[in-house]
């Protein structure tokens, strides 16, 4: 079998979710830093301001006004002319500029008292000196603003960056666990009832999972070893006894053949049926043990076409249904592939078509239909099966109690034993159930999942 | 012509004694040996038209009796014969390289249908292109067939059953062998349904004829039968 695409294989879900809470846990650390960085920066500058303003004012406080406008205006002459700049603006008492870099005083906003904040670009603040003199002290936050700026880039970038090289490396890593694990899996899918051999399995790496893959080998082994004791068992067992069984009905052959009293021969006669009748209730129940052995293990089975036995065994049973008088039809699908034994399908078909005549005295009519999923469906419209047998009617030697037919009841439970053997499910149903002759309708189907 | 050579390997000394008498009595040349390992010998040093091999041997099991001759470059058809007669037990002995299967109990007529159809098998390889049998022509080929030139319409089933039968003309058909060949199916269906499509292959054969020509074997099988030529070639 090849192996199976999932849309849901583990590896990969694992290799999303990893790529996805790195993107998360990147995003969420990156905006915690910058908004520190940004705080720090802020606050430093504010000391900066601070501690300028602070010393301006002892200034005043030794030298008064000339020595302060004397001390602004050389800040003013040694400051760079770019990026943190400093902002000074000295006013007096009747509120005219005395020194400073600003033509007017600034619109300080009550709001943005704490921080400082005069415009987008410029923090400061402002003081009111004794002798009526108001004294501004701010800076210019260009360089501030591009760090953060450049920051922002760089964050970004990195951000970028750690979620594509996590994804990658979760996809390579989930792509390199489903290898492994598809190689797993399709060597044990691919096993059959021979026994498994260790060097089967691809190369191990020594982790978690060779552990699981060498147990679920373990598992496997012991199961076909099971199997192959449970089949030599039995086919011991039927070779023991038919054998005997074998000579038994050989020594009736030889005896009717020289016999000659017509009672002798009706005995004789009903002797061998008899031991026949042995031989196959003993097959029956052997194929029967045979295919629950074997229930749900699709390994070892190929793909075939089931359409085309279907149709054969339509055609087989046509000839039987004129004779019956039964009208016969069918519909059937092209082409419904699905994983079987070929011989043991057929068997279930020809029992269920079997059961169909045997119970066919009151029926006109007969319809088989096979359709993809597989759905194969066998009705007519005899007599039916009242509700209480219908559950019981797939188990062992359960014969209808109103019917007289022949048979070791055993034709059904081989049906179920087949379609469970193939993960399929069997059930009966009234073909009409607003009919006085309501008819039987078979149904076999994908299990439905519990 | 020398009488057809068959070997025989089977342990149980009475089931040994049936199939050589039976085929004994059809004149073949019966050569029996009762271990498996001596069995593979015999089967080396001489040759053989046919071997019959019974499947549970105790020295050396039948399957791998058959896996060191197929291994060993023997190609006589094997018989395989064997109590395990299920369904499961013929598909591991055919794919173990047997060329047929036969459960016991057997009917008499059975093994020799199945011997016979072996040895026709390895001495007659070339399918021809018409088959003749009495006032029967089939052309394989255009899958037509005409009775004293009367075309008969057949299904492509019937057709099927037909050529079987004519290449075994004169020779039983046996019911397994039907369900085999023409249907593969090899169990048994609970319904007489082989003798249900064989009525209605012998209505197509014979209205508007005279003489009967595929006789049922009471107990065994169909054959095609031609009173005016009962002494097959």
């Amino acid at each position: 079998m090849m192996p199976k695409r999932h849309k849901r294989s583990l590896a990969f879900i694992v290799a999303r979710q990893v790529a996805l809470a790195t993107t998360l846990v990147c995003a969420v650390v990156f905006s915690m830093i910058y908004f520190i960085l940004a705080q720090q920066s802020l606050q430093s500058l504010q000391e900066t301001i601070d501690t300028d303003l602070a010393g301006l004012i002892d200034i005043y406080a030794s030298k008064g006004p000339d020595g302060l406008a004397y001390a602004i205006q050389g800040r003013l002459d040694m400051a760079s002319t770019q990026n943190e700049s400093p902002l000074y603006l000295l006013l007096n008492s009747e509120g005219h500029k005395r020194v400073g870099n600003i033509p007017l005083w600034p619109m300080l906003d009550a709001a943005h008292s704490e921080t400082g904040k005069i415009t987008d670009k410029s923090y400061g603040r402002a003081t009111l000196l004794r002798g009526g003199y108001r004294l501004f002290v701010g800076r210019y936050a260009i360089m501030r603003d591009a760090t953060l700026r450049k920051m922002r880039y760089i964050f970004l970038l990195a951000f970028i960056l750690m979620a594509f090289a996590a994804y990658v490396i979760g996809l390579l890593s989930a792509k390199r666990l489903h290898l492994r694990m598809l190689k797993i899996n399709s060597v044990f899918s691919e096993l059959g009832e021979s026994t498994l051999q260790h060097r089967s399995l691809p190369p191990g790496e020594g982790d978690e999972i060779d552990d699981l893959s060498d147990n679920v080998a373990i598992t496997l082994n012991r199961v076909a070893r099971l199997l192959t004791a449970q089949r030599e068992v039995s086919d011991h067992l039927a070779h023991e006894t038919r054998t005997p069984l074998v000579g038994l009905e050989q020594s009736l052959m030889q005896a009717l053949e020289r016999s000659t009293d017509h009672q002798v021969i009706h005995n004789l006669e009903k002797g061998k049926h008899q031991v026949q009748d042995i031989l196959r209730l003993m097959d029956a129940l052997l194929d029967i043990a045979s295919a629950e052995a074997q229930h749900g293990d699709l390994r070892s089975l190929k793909d075939i076409n089931i359409s085309l036995i279907a149709r054969s065994i339509v055609e087989l049973y046509a000839a039987s249904a004129e004779e019956a008088e039964l009208l016969l039809s069918h519909d059937i699908d092209d082409d419904v592939f699905m994983r079987a034994d070929p011989m043991q399908i057929s068997r279930m078909i020809v029992n269920l078509f079997d059961n169909a005549f045997k119970h066919s005295e009151e029926g006109k009519q007969l319809h088989f239909s096979l359709k993809r999923g597989p759905i194969i469906i066998i009705q007519d419209d005899g007599r039916g099966i009242i509700d209480s047998e219908k559950s019981n009617i797939f188990n062992r030697y359960v014969r209808l109690a109103d019917n007289a037919t022949k048979g070791h009841g055993l034709g059904l439970a081989l049906v179920r034993a087949i379609a469970e053997r193939h993960g399929l499910y069997v059930r009966v149903e009234d073909t009409f159930p607003d009919r006085a002759q309501k008819g039987a309708r078979f149904i076999i189907t994908v299990r439905p999942k519990v | 012509m020398s009488l057809p050579r068959i070997l025989l390997i089977e342990d149980d000394p009475v089931g040994a004694g049936i199939v050589t008498r039976v085929l004994a009595a059809q004149n073949f040349d019966v050569r029996w040996c009762a271990d498996g390992a001596q069995g593979l010998t015999e089967a080396g040093i001489s040759a053989f038209d046919l071997i019959v091999l019974d499947r549970m041997l105790p020295s050396l099991d039948g399957l791998t009796l058959m896996a060191r001759l197929r291994a060993a470059g023997v190609a006589t058809p094997i018989l395989m014969l064997s109590a395990l007669s299920r369904s499961e037990n013929r598909v591991d002995g055919l794919e173990g390289g047997a060329d047929d299967y036969l459960g016991k109990p057997f009917d008499d007529n059975e093994l020799i249908a199945r011997v016979r159809a072996l040895l026709r098998r390895a001495t007659n390889k070339v399918h021809s292109a018409v088959l003749l049998y009495a006032d029967i022509e089939m052309h394989v080929k255009s899958r037509t067939v005409h009775r004293a030139g009367k075309h008969l319409p057949l299904s492509p089933k019937e057709f099927e059953i037909l050529k079987l039968l004519m290449e075994h003309a004169g020779e039983t058909v046996t019911r397994t062998m039907l369900l085999e060949k023409i249907w593969h199916l090899n169990f048994d269906p609970q319904t007489n349904v082989i003798d249900v499509n064989l009525s209605r292959l012998r209505i197509r054969l014979e209205e508007g004829f005279n003489h009967s020509i595929l006789e049922t074997v009471r107990g065994a099988g169909f054959r095609l039968m031609s009173r005016n030529h009962s002494d097959k070639s």
